[in-house]
Formats: C-alpha cells, sequence, structure tokens
C-alpha cells in the first residue's frame, strides 16, 4: 500500500520495483491495485446542500454570541448578583406596601394561570420545532390532532424507535438567552445546544413536545413542503420570536391530547387566529404526509414490505397538494415493496399507475425495466416485451432492455420446446411462469440478484 | 471575505482562533473539511439528508466543544472520531438491509430512483460522458456496499488522504491492519467495476 501511495522511502521502492520485475504474481496484483486506484478517483464528491453550511456558520457565531453574553469574571457577576439580591430583601424592610403589592401579582398569575383549559388548548399550538422535510426516522412524529380532514390513522405521538429529538420541544425552556438559542435553534432546530449528548434527550423532548408549554401561538415560520433547503433557510430567518424564544416551530394540535387518541378541538375564533390555524394545519398535514413518507421509505428500505405497502399506500391516496411531490416515489416503492412480496398483480397495478399519471417522472425508465420483469415473472410475455421496447427508447438503458428482451426470447422458445414436445415428456416440464431450463436460470439479471429483491 | 492569511494557519490554529472568537477561521476550517465529511458520512448512512444532518451534527459538536480540543490530537483525527462515531450509532438505529438494486437507494429525494443500472455497453451509440456516468453511479453503489470496516478506511484515504497511521488511531486498530483493509476494499471495489476498466484506464 505505501509504495501504492508512493509513500514508500526510495531504497525499499527501489527493492520492490525490482522484485516486481522478477514475481509476475506480485506485480500482477500491483497493477490490479493500481487499476483500481484509478477507478476510486472518479468516485463522486457531491457538495452538502448550501443551507447546510449556512446552518453550520449559524451555529458557530451562536456560540460566539452566547459565550460573549457570558460575563466578563465570574468573580465580579457573583458581586454583582449578591448585591442585587441583597438590595432586593432589602426592599422588603419598606413595609406592608411591597407586601400588598407582591401579593396582587401573584393573585393575578394565579388568575392566569388557571385560565380554562378549553381557551389554552384552541390557543396551543406547542412549541413543537417539526421540520417538514426532515421526517424519516428523526422528522416529525406528531401528527395532527383534531385537523380536519382527521388524519388517516392515528397520530403517532411518539416513534416507536428512539429517534434524533428533532421534535424536541424548546417551549419548556422559555428563560434562555433568546439570541443564542434561535441562531443554534436556526441551526439545529430540534437540539438544545444544553443537552450535550442529544440522542439521550430524544425521549425528553418528545415528552416535551407532548406536555410542553401551552402558549398562544406564534407565528407560523416553518415551510411546509417544498424544498428541503427552503425549509431550514426559512428556518434561519424566522421572525417574531415567542416570548419563550424559540421561533421554529410549526403550530401543531393541544399538547394534551397526545397520550390519548386526538379529540377534536374548536378553532379560535378571531380571523388572524383563524388564518394561522389554518396554516399551522397545512403544515401539520404536509408534515403528516412527509413522516408516512419517509416512514415508508426506511421499512422498504430495510425489508420491511408489508409496512411500506401500508404507509406508501396512506401517502399515494392523499389528495393534499403537499403530498403530491411525493406520491411518484411512494408509488415506485410501493410497486417494488409488492415485488419484494412477491405479489407480482399488486406490483404491476402499482408500476402502471405510476407510469400512466407521472409519465416524467425521473424514474420512469427504471420502473419501465421492473415492470417488465414483473409481467415476466407472470408470465405475460406479451406485456414484458411491450414495456422493454418502451424502456429501450432511453439510450441508457437500451442495453438492458435489449438483453431482457433475449431473455423472454429465450423463455418462449423453451415454452415452444414445452408445448411441442409429446404429453408425458410435457408433464413433467415446469409451468410456463416457473423458473425457466438451465441457460436462463444461469443468467441472473442485472438489476435483480434475488427473488424478493428489488431494483 | 475570508482574510487570506487564514488559509495557510494550521487546523489547530484555526479552532483556537475560532474559540478567540474569530468566526472566519471557523468558515476556513469548514471549508477545509466541509465536503470530505460530508461524503465520509454520505456514503455510511446511504441517504442525503441524513447525511446532511449529520453533517450538522459534527459541526455543531465541534463548535460546542471547541473549548475542549486543546490539540492532544490532530484536528482531523478529532473531527473524524466524531463523524464516525455519529456514523455508527446513526447505523445502529437506522438498521436496513441494502437489496441488490440499481436505483442506489441512498438518496431520498422526493423524485426516487437515480441513475440507471450497471450497463456493460458496449454499443456504439453510448456517449462517453454517460459511460463516466454510470462509473461514478456504479463506484457510489459499490463503495456504499464495502463491509464497514473497508469503507470508513477507504473513505477516510481516498475522500479526505488522511494518512494511514492516522486512520489507524481512529478507528483503533494496527496501521498493517488498516493498510490490508485498503487493499481489500480496492480489490472488492475493482471486481464490481471489472467492466470499466478500459473506461478508466482511457481517463488517466
Amino acid at each position: 500500500m505505501d509504495l501504492l501511495y508512493e509513500e514508500l522511502p526510495g531504497a525499499r521502492a527501489d527493492e520492490a520495483q525490482a522484485h516486481m520485475e522478477r514475481c509476475a504474481s506480485c506485480k500482477t496484483a500491483f497493477s490490479q491495485l493500481r487499476q483500481a486506484l484509478d477507478l476510486a478517483e472518479q468516485l463522486p464528491l457531491p457538495e452538502p446542500s448550501p443551507h447546510v453550511t449556512e446552518s453550520i456558520l449559524a451555529a458557530a457565531r451562536a456560540q460566539l454570541d452566547g459565550e460573549a453574553e457570558r460575563p466578563a469574571t465570574g468573580d465580579e457577576a457573583d458581586e454583582g448578583l449578591w448585591a442585587s439580591i441583597l438590595r432586593f430583601l432589602g426592599s422588603f424592610a419598606m413595609g406592608p406596601q411591597v407586601a400588598m403589592a407582591t401579593v396582587m401579582l401573584l393573585v393575578v398569575a394565579i388568575g392566569l394561570w388557571y385560565v380554562p383549559t378549553s381557551e389554552r388548548q384552541q390557543d396551543a399550538v406547542g412549541e413543537t420545532v417539526v421540520d417538514p422535510e426532515h421526517g424519516g426516522e428523526a422528522g416529525a412524529t406528531i401528527l395532527p390532532e383534531g385537523v380536519e380532514p382527521p388524519p388517516p390513522e392515528p397520530p403517532s405521538i411518539a416513534r416507536p424507535e428512539p429517534q434524533q429529538p428533532y421534535e424536541t420541544t424548546r417551549g419548556a425552556r422559555p428563560q434562555e438567552p433568546l439570541l443564542r438559542d434561535h441562531e443554534v435553534a436556526a441551526a439545529r432546530p430540534a437540539r438544545d445546544p444544553a443537552i450535550a449528548d442529544v440522542r439521550d434527550g430524544t425521549a425528553e423532548g418528545e415528552g416535551d413536545a407532548i406536555e410542553g408549554a401551552v402558549e398562544p401561538p406564534p407565528p407560523v415560520v416553518a415551510v411546509a413542503g417544498g424544498a428541503r433547503g427552503q425549509s431550514r433557510a426559512g428556518q434561519l430567518r424566522t421572525e417574531g420570536s415567542t416570548p419563550a424564544g424559540e421561533t421554529v416551530s410549526t403550530p401543531m394540535a393541544p399538547p394534551s391530547a397526545a397520550p390519548a387518541p386526538p379529540s377534536p378541538t374548536a378553532l379560535p375564533t378571531t380571523s388572524a387566529a383563524s388564518n394561522a390555524d389554518a396554516v399551522a394545519q397545512q403544515q401539520a398535514v404536509a408534515s403528516g404526509n412527509r413522516a408516512d413518507y419517509d416512514r415508508g421509505m426506511q421499512e422498504y428500505r430495510r425489508g420491511d414490505f408489508d409496512s411500506a405497502i401500508r404507509d406508501l399506500g396512506e401517502v399515494v391516496t392523499r389528495p393534499e397538494e403537499t403530498a403530491r411531490p411525493l406520491v411518484p416515489s411512494a408509488l415506485h416503492h410501493l410497486a417494488r415493496s409488492y415485488r419484494g412480496n412477491a405479489r407480482y398483480p399488486q406490483a404491476a397495478q402499482q408500476y402502471e399507475r405510476l407510469l400512466t399519471r407521472f409519465p416524467t417522472y425521473s424514474g420512469a425508465g427504471q420502473a419501465m425495466l421492473e415492470l417488465a420483469e414483473t409481467y415476466r415473472r407472470m408470465g405475460r410475455l406479451g406485456e414484458a416485451e411491450r414495456w422493454l421496447h418502451r424502456a429501450s427508447q432511453n439510450p441508457l438503458l437500451a442495453a438492458t432492455a435489449q438483453r431482457e428482451l433475449r431473455r423472454i426470447a429465450t423463455q418462449r422458445e423453451a415454452q415452444e420446446r414445452a408445448a411441442a414436445q409429446p404429453a408425458p415428456a410435457r408433464q413433467r416440464r415446469a409451468a410456463p411462469s416457473a423458473p425457466s431450463p438451465a441457460p436462463e436460470q444461469r443468467e441472473a439479471p442485472a438489476y435483480d440478484s434475488a427473488e424478493a429483491s428489488d431494483f | 471575505m475570508v482574510r487570506p492569511d487564514l488559509g495557510s494557519l494550521e487546523d489547530a490554529e484555526l479552532l483556537s482562533l475560532y474559540h478567540d472568537g474569530d468566526i472566519q477561521a471557523f468558515e476556513v476550517l469548514l471549508e477545509r473539511y466541509r465536503r470530505p465529511v460530508f461524503n465520509f458520512i454520505l456514503r455510511s448512512v446511504r441517504d442525503r439528508e441524513k447525511a446532511e444532518d449529520l453533517l450538522q451534527d459534527v459541526f455543531l459538536r465541534v463548535v460546542q466543544r471547541s473549548s475542549n480540543f486543546k490539540g492532544q490530537s490532530k484536528f482531523s483525527t478529532w473531527l473524524y472520531t466524531i463523524a464516525r462515531n455519529l456514523c455508527i450509532d446513526t447505523s445502529r438505529k437506522m438498521v436496513f438491509r441494502r437489496h441488490k438494486s440499481l436505483d442506489a437507494p441512498s438518496r431520498s429525494d422526493g423524485e426516487g430512483a437515480p441513475l440507471v443500472d450497471r450497463i456493460a455497453s458496449s454499443e456504439p451509440g453510448v456517449h462517453r460522458e454517460a459511460v463516466g456516468q454510470q462509473l461514478q453511479q456504479q463506484l457510489a453503489f459499490a463503495v456504499e456496499e464495502l463491509p464497514d470496516e473497508q469503507r470508513e478506511v477507504f473513505l477516510m484515504r481516498q475522500v479526505q488522504h488522511l494518512p494511514f497511521k492516522e486512520i489507524a488511531s481512529i478507528v483503533g486498530v494496527p496501521e498493517n491492519t488498516v493498510k490490508s483493509r485498503m487493499r481489500y476494499a480496492l480489490e472488492r471495489l475493482r471486481e464490481a467495476l471489472a467492466e470499466y476498466q478500459d473506461y478508466a484506464r482511457d481517463l488517466k
């Protein structure tokens, strides 16, 4: 390896080269490694999205700002603090006036605290930070409650598996320095920098989200749907901080319903509140769509096709406009999930839906190949050939499509030979749609190396 | 506009300057490592969105713990240790099987399937650029399919150009073990991409 990377000292490198001149196997091995390294140089190295850099820099600035806000020296701060406390306590020496004022303040505060729960539920949106673009395992886990139309499945308040605390509410910590938290929240909206290892805070964050502060609805700032970059950038630009200091939030339904099945809640009566609530509902629906999509994709990737079929099947039936961008991919992976479960007729149906509804889908060509293979497995060779001919119009797919067409031709010939043989021999043959004779069995498709696999 | 003098500073110096309040120093540091670390994470977790999130996590920890970094090790060692640990944690939570498929499900954007299959096309009509794109896609796929211990060594060496000795300290194995893993990784990639070797040779 050192020689390969030209890191071998001169004398030793000369020795190694001399050896390879004498030893053909070593020379061959080295040459092959050299070829592999040449290939490895072609590895694409994409850049992260620009908003990622912005978020990181925002966090870096916030960290510096936060450190700058802290007192210069501890002694001076303590002295000042203690002096203030002493002065405050000394003020009580003024007597009953202060005492009466304090009591009145307490009464007012208690009275405000016990505002009827229903009113709070109507207003409340919690401080749950849900990035509608970051569903999946770290994404929105709190589905809208009391939102019309009702969610298609019971809201999953807490994800079954512990995940990153994107949903960590910030409302429960209202007195942290606003600027620092805002900036840090912008960089990492669901993470509390005060939590050293944020993964351990997942349950805490979710619990807070469920039981979090019941506040008047903050301004709607999160961007529902659309580009993920826009969403994070939007978070960086959020304005109108709530008194709690947390601005990255998606107004959500009442937290009190979180552990239990959802209960409908009345909408605010004021027009401004109605608009905000309507937008909040839309965002919640969008985040719910994304969450289902991401969950379905994860289930597909880990081979849990039954669950993927369920969740992706939900997404493709959603009427909301916000679900539309997700539908093509959801349909594609729904079809693949059916194939993974060897439910070929259902898979074919979904592929057909995908290619009919979204002919310009970027994965249409691939879907055609997969649909053709599905039909081939069903024994519907004519339809398989039809889709392969369509796929072959894409120059990047032509070779594969042609190879599969040849395969089908071989399969047809085998069927014809089987049909032409005498009856007893024919009875010993497999059915037309069953695994074919040896030549085809040895030729595994380039894109399908396992029975239950998909592309 | 980042000060030009910062570019010549060592990583530890930049981090120290940042800790003293110089945000531009951190920008330079981020610019150095952003892309390689992102690709290290991307090929490990095979999901662009997740990789971007983890990239933020990595640098957030750097930001939060910059005062704790006293230069006992190289900054890159520290950085990649953080990144590696986060990838391991994430992989444990995201247990999924990769299917042998052409779609290279490392993308999770709304449009799904990226480029196409491994096509050993010898048809004269196929454009060289298209073959190059296929090679890149297949190479990325093959890297993602490497065993974890081989892939991390390969990426740290190939993407970040870390010395084998440093990689050994990051992953906690002897240097010779690291070199062996690198060799196995190259051999696997060569086998997976045998059909593209002529193309790659032409590129040199």
